[in-house]
Order: C-alpha cells, then structure tokens, then sequence
C-alpha cells in the first residue's frame, strides 16, 4: 500500500523520465536501424551523428541560415512550438535536457536568487542573437558570392557548435572515439598537446556546462541554451498553461513547489498563470503540491 | 487578456502560419531528410585530424 502511494506521488516524474529515456532512444534510432525522418523538433539535436533521426530546431536553422537558405521549417516548429507548449520539450524531449536531469539527481542542487536567474536568463537570448547575425552575415555574403566562409573555418555552418555541450558530445566526441583518434597506448599521449585548440575548448566548455548543471540545476539550459533563449520568447504566451490556484495555496510556509522547481522559478510569485519564461513543464511543481494548486490548463 | 500577451500571440501565430505554408511550399522537409541522411562534419569543428 504504501509501495503504491510512493508510485503515486511521483508518477509525473516516472513518466517524464520514461518520456526521455524513450525519446534519447528514439533520437539516436539510428543506431538500431531507424532512417533519418523529416521530423524537426525544438531540442537540441546534433546533424552530425551518423545515428540522428530528427533535427533539432536550432542546428537546422544555423546551419540552413549559413548556407543562404531561409529556415521556414525551423522557424515554423520555434514559433507555434513555443506558443503551444513552450519549452515543454525542453523538459521532457531533449537529449541534453535529459543529460542535466541525471546530473541534477547527482548534484548539490544550489538555488539562486529570484534577480539574477531572472537577469541571467536574457544571457541565452543575447546568445542567440549574437549567433544568428553570425549565421546571418555568412548568408547574406554566400547569397551575394563574396563568402567568409573561410574566416570562420570548421564552425562557419553551424557556429554556435563551439559552446554547443550536445553536438560536443554526440558530434565531436563521437567521431573522436569511433575512428580511433584517441591516444592508443601511453606513447601517444604526446599527440594531445597538438590537437587544435578548437577542441580544448569545446571540451572545456563541455566540462563547465557539466559542473554548472552539477552545482545549479539545469543552469546551462536555463541561462545558455541559445534555443531555451529564443523559445523563452513565446514560453509566456503559451496555450498549455501550469496554473497555480491561490484559493488552494497554502503559500510561503510550504513553498515545495519553489523547492522542487529546477528552473529556479519563484512560482509563488504568481497568481494563476505561472508564466515565467524559464517554466519547461517539468511538473515538478504539480507533483510536490500537497493541495493540488497547481494544474495544467489549457 | 492583456494587449501585449495577444499582440505576442498573434505576431507568433502569424509568423508560425507564414513559415508553415512556406516550408510547405519549398519543401523543406526534403532538405532535412537529405541533411539527416549524409556525413555532415560541420560540428566536428577542431576534431583532431579534420582538416
């Protein structure tokens, strides 16, 4: 009986977790023989594993934009996505969302004041911005035939892969191992010292993403991930709403819901819609609330 | 509803719509099975031995 309260009370996060598991499996189908879809999703998906089956909203429109061709699919997916859902699929589709989450389980968990995760947040849009006026002046100079491509070298298609964590992992570090470039034998340490500084960095950045995720929950998604930046956009507009009931909330002194929250969200700040910007429908909210406040709503 | 959050509404569904017939129109989600479907090395930048 009380194997299946426990059930009960965390059956949001079973089926989240379930929901990631299935759709990392999914994404990376290819390596039990699924064939690449036509299916784009707003995650953060590599192009450049052999094994990816969908493509993520972000590194479509990059690499699309580079090449001068104007994004409609991507644009389509961020923009009636994030109206829709908002950044659901951040917290429930994402393979790198999902890598967080493990690391979330793991880590100390640390919260940070209401002003500066609301202040850092904008740091993901500023990304963004910065990104697709790179993508966009690549563009615009292959369009006219004066290309720069060559400045930007092996990052002139999708730029936005040097601090990219997933396309380091599942890109870079996957044809790393799977043609043997690694040192074979301790002779071959030497080799190290003269791979490109390029891949000292994204590994550096991998690690800080890594140790930032392991010390603030969900800190890259919440104020790096250019494609949480511009979702975050459209999050508070969105149809599928958490609602937070006041007549039901039992208000500061329990304040579980802001405890449970990984996106650092003050949600007893709000009053019905819980419209923040960084909510990614975890629900984790919905499942800590001993009242039953909180709800979904369309 | 207050007018920003319908004045964003509308400019996102109106945005979404415009590119939705668009992609249709183009095709684009051909480009992606072709993008999916080849070696595409763009994110391997500074993999050792690339260039």
């Amino acid at each position: 009986m009380a194997e299946k309260k426990k059930f009960k009370s965390y059956r949001i996060s079973i089926l989240r977790t379930t929901t990631q598991i299935i759709s990392f499996i999914l994404i990376f189908g290819g390596s039990f023989g699924l064939a690449a879809s036509f299916i784009v999703l707003p995650i953060m998906a590599p192009l450049g594993n052999p094994y990816t089956t969908v493509a993520g909203a972000w590194q479509l429109m990059e690499f699309l934009l580079t090449m001068a061709i104007f994004p409609f699919i991507a644009i389509t997916v961020i923009a009636l996505g994030s109206l829709l859902i908002g950044r659901a699929f951040c917290g429930w589709v994402c393979p790198f969302g999902f890598i967080s989450d493990v690391i979330y389980y793991l880590g100390k968990k640390k919260r940070v004041s209401n002003p500066t995760n609301n202040a850092l947040y904008k740091l993901s849009i500023f990304i963004a911005a910065v990104f697709i006026f790179i993508d966009v002046t690549i563009g615009y100079n292959e369009y006219m035939g004066s290309s720069i491509y060559g400045y930007f070298g092996d990052f002139a298609r999708e730029p936005s892969s040097i601090i990219d964590p997933t396309s380091t992992i599942f890109s870079l570090l996957f044809w790393y191992v799977a043609w043997g470039l690694y040192p074979k034998n301790v002779t071959e340490l030497t080799t190290l010292v003269s791979y490109p500084l390029a891949f000292w960095f994204r590994i550096f950045v991998l690690i800080i993403a890594i140790l930032m995720n392991y010390f603030v929950p969900r800190a890259w998604c919440r104020w790096i991930c250019p494609l949480g930046g511009i979702m975050s956009i459209g999050t508070p507009y969105k149809f599928v709403k958490v609602y937070l009931d006041p007549s039901k909330c039992l208000g500061p002194t329990c304040s579980l819901c802001v405890k449970s929250c990984p996106m650092g969200i003050s949600i007893l700040d709000y009053k019905g819609h819980i419209s923040n910007p960084l909510c990614i429908s975890c629900l984790k909210c919905l499942e800590a609330c001993p009242t039953k406040a909180i709800s979904v709503k369309i | 509803m207050g007018n920003r959050k319908m004045a964003i509404r509308a400019i996102l569904l109106i945005v979404g719509f415009i590119s939705l017939l668009l992609m249709i129109k183009y095709e684009q989600w051909m480009l992606v099975i072709d993008i999916l479907s080849r070696f595409i090395s763009t994110e391997n930048g500074g993999l050792p031995g690339l260039i």
